[in-house]
Formats: C-alpha cells, sequence, structure tokens
C-alpha cells in the first residue's frame, strides 16, 4: 500500500502546491471560471431551441444589428467614455455565498477610486466602495444586510435612513410625513453625491416600535444582472 | 487519480454550478460546502485539502483572503476532524456536521442573519443536507 501512496502524496502536494500559487496570487482564473460556469446569457440557450424559420428571423435581424453596432461604434470612438464626475467600472465578480451582498469592479485606487465613493448604475445609487485595492475595488450594494444610507424621499425631502437587505426599506421616517408610494428616494449622505436617486417608494407602514414610518422600496433594475457601473471620483 | 477523485472533482464543479447559477437567479446556497463536508468523511486529509484548494479557488471572488474563505476552508477539516475522533456512520455524521458546520458558518461571518433571515438559512441547510447526502450516494457508488 506505502509505495501507491507516496507518488499519489507527492502528486497532491504539487497540485496542492499550485492551487495555493493560484488562489493567492491569480485569483482572477478563478473568476473567469465562475463565469464559465456560470452562462451570463441563459436566453440564448433558448433562442438556440427556436424554429427554423424564427432562426432565419433572428439572423436576419442578427445582420441587421451587426450593421448599426458597426455604425454607432464609429460614432462611440468620438464620444467621452464617462463623465469627468465618474469613472466607468466592469463587475468581475460577485459575492459568491448568502451573507453579503458585493460586487467586485475593475477599477481601483490607482484609477482614482476611494473607499466611500458611490458607485451608480443607470443613474441609480446602487452602492457604495467598502474596500479598494490598486485596480479593483469592492462594492456593497443597496441589498447588503450591513448597508445603511441616510436619504430623503420624496418632493418634501423628508428624512430616513435606507436600510440594505434583501428587501430594502427607509426606516426612521418621521412619523405623520407625507410620504406616498411613488415617492423616490434619494441620497443625502457625506461623502456621496447629492440627490442620487435609488429607487422608488413601494408602500409606507409603521415601524414595529409605533415611534416612526417605515417605507419598502422596489428598483427598477436586477442587481444580478448589473455588469457595468459608474464610480463617483472623490 | 481514481475514478471516485474524478467523480468527486466532478461534484465540486456540479456544486459550483449549481451555487452560481441559483445565486444569479437570486436564490443563495453553500451547496459546495456541503459537498465538501460530505467530502470529510469519505477522502484523506491530502485529498480533501485538494478539494477544499479547488472550491476555494473558484470561490474566491476578490485579490485577497477573506475571513469568509478562512473559515468557509476550516469547516471541511473540523468535519474530518469529527469523523476522526468519533468515527460516526457517515450517513449520520454528514447531516450532523452539515448543520452544525452551516450553523458555525453563519454564526462566525454573519450572526445577524439568525434574527433577519433564518428562513433562508433553513432553506440554506435543508438543500446542503441534500446536497451533502446525494454526495454521499454518489460516491459510495463510484467506489463499487
Amino acid at each position: 500500500m506505502m509505495p501507491e501512496r507516496k507518488p499519489n502524496l507527492a502528486l497532491l502536494g504539487v497540485l496542492a502546491c499550485v492551487l495555493l500559487v493560484l488562489v493567492i496570487f491569480q485569483p482572477s482564473y478563478g473568476w473567469r471560471l465562475r463565469a464559465f460556469l456560470m452562462p451570463s446569457d441563459i436566453a440564448a440557450g433558448a433562442g438556440s431551441q427556436a424554429s427554423g424559420s424564427a432562426m432565419g428571423v433572428l439572423m436576419a435581424q442578427n445582420d441587421q444589428l451587426k450593421a448599426q453596432l458597426a455604425e454607432l461604434q464609429g460614432i462611440a470612438a468620438e464620444l467621452p467614455t464617462s463623465s469627468p464626475n465618474y469613472l466607468r467600472a466592469m463587475v468581475y465578480s460577485r459575492y459568491p455565498l448568502n451573507f453579503k451582498n458585493e460586487l467586485f469592479v475593475d477599477a481601483g485606487m490607482d484609477d482614482g477610486v476611494a473607499t466611500g465613493s458611490a458607485v451608480v448604475y443607470e443613474g441609480l445609487l446602487v452602492g457604495r466602495v467598502i474596500q479598494a485595492w490598486p485596480h479593483y475595488a469592492a462594492v456593497e450594494t443597496v441589498f447588503d444586510n450591513n448597508f445603511r444610507l441616510p436619504v430623503r424621499i420624496g418632493k418634501g425631502g423628508y428624512d430616513g435612513l435606507l436600510t440594505g437587505g434583501s428587501y430594502p426599506f427607509v426606516a426612521s421616517i418621521a412619523k405623520n410625513s407625507p410620504v406616498a408610494p411613488g415617492d423616490v428616494v434619494m441620497s443625502a449622505a457625506p461623502g456621496v453625491p447629492y440627490a442620487v436617486p435609488v429607487g422608488i417608494v413601494q408602500a409606507t407602514s409603521t415601524s414595529p416600535d409605533n415611534l416612526f414610518e417605515q417605507a419598502t422600496i422596489v428598483f427598477p433594475y436586477d442587481i444580478n444582472q448589473v455588469q457595468t457601473v459608474l464610480i463617483a471620483r472623490p | 487519480m481514481s475514478f471516485r477523485s474524478l467523480i468527486a472533482l466532478l461534484l465540486i464543479f456540479i456544486a459550483a454550478s449549481l451555487q452560481f447559477l441559483l445565486g444569479s437567479a437570486g436564490m443563495f446556497t453553500d451547496l459546495m460546502l456541503s459537498a465538501l463536508i460530505a467530502f470529510a468523511f469519505l477522502f484523506e486529509w491530502p485529498e480533501l485539502s485538494i478539494y477544499v484548494l479547488v472550491a476555494v479557488f473558484m470561490i474566491d471572488w476578490q485579490p485577497a483572503l477573506t475571513p469568509t474563505l478562512v473559515v468557509f476552508a476550516a469547516i471541511p477539516f473540523a468535519a474530518y476532524a469529527f469523523r476522526k475522533l468519533f468515527a460516526w456512520a457517515p450517513w449520520a455524521g454528514i447531516p450532523l456536521m452539515t448543520i452544525l458546520g452551516f450553523v458555525a458558518f453563519y454564526l462566525a461571518i454573519a450572526p445577524g442573519m439568525f434574527a433577519n433571515a433564518a428562513p433562508s438559512i433553513v432553506l440554506d441547510i435543508l438543500g446542503a443536507l441534500i446536497f451533502g447526502e446525494v454526495t454521499f450516494a454518489v460516491l459510495m457508488r463510484a467506489e463499487r
């Protein structure tokens, strides 16, 4: 038995070393593997099952879109890539477990990203940078249980505290404030650009301790589909 | 590398695919952890180390080892220690260590979730119990 185990142990040792080096020094290979295991476009799979005639229509549309893309790429080369106040970043990976809701983006301190910077998607505040490395940054989203942000609500600007989680809500709204469904919730915290919309009030209720009002929020995006964000420059 | 080792690797990839796919739909599970706890009752520590590292490599989400990952990697070894110390039958030891491991994991990383999202934790553990037992059954068949 022993002569069989020795080469196995050597092989396992080498494998362990290789994996350790990858984990510590080249984690980006792991992110690529994750991207491979998690197909981003499930709809593409459904499209492959389309009937022959529908496929012909899709191919024609595809050709048209390619032509439009080529035309627009020519124009895009002439446009600024992002606002001077914001920096565009791609989402690399997401927190993979049940505990947090964080994004990992491809811009870092060397690009001007600082801890606490606001992160915006389609004009809506989705989170804040909680840690920055030279070329990467981690973003805590409004769907994280630890996320807290002072906000104002509606035209009256009623104060509240955005409380993150799977179902974010605004807490600590003064009782009898005329907050109504449809009112916009916007940022009002130091370090974050003022009045960046976060979401829309869905419903209001009295807090469990009966001292305040609280409001549930709806978001017009799916955080799991976010591929690119803008990060506010400090 | 034995047939059972290949199946174990395949099971990790299946667990990862399911975990990432469900996560992208907003349903977070820890199937990789449940698979690793089952592995702890079937493999010796050198091979278990490889599977843990493969899982950490895939689950690592930023260029630094986070406390989450360290706890994640430690739990299968705790299950392995339990197996060596108490020699429970795997069919009983795997569910027990899955429950204990997941509770310890949540307590270490986000204790507040017990108050805020207890149903989500219970669902996560139920899914892990099922996946752990399936993993064990598949590997036992692969051994024959």
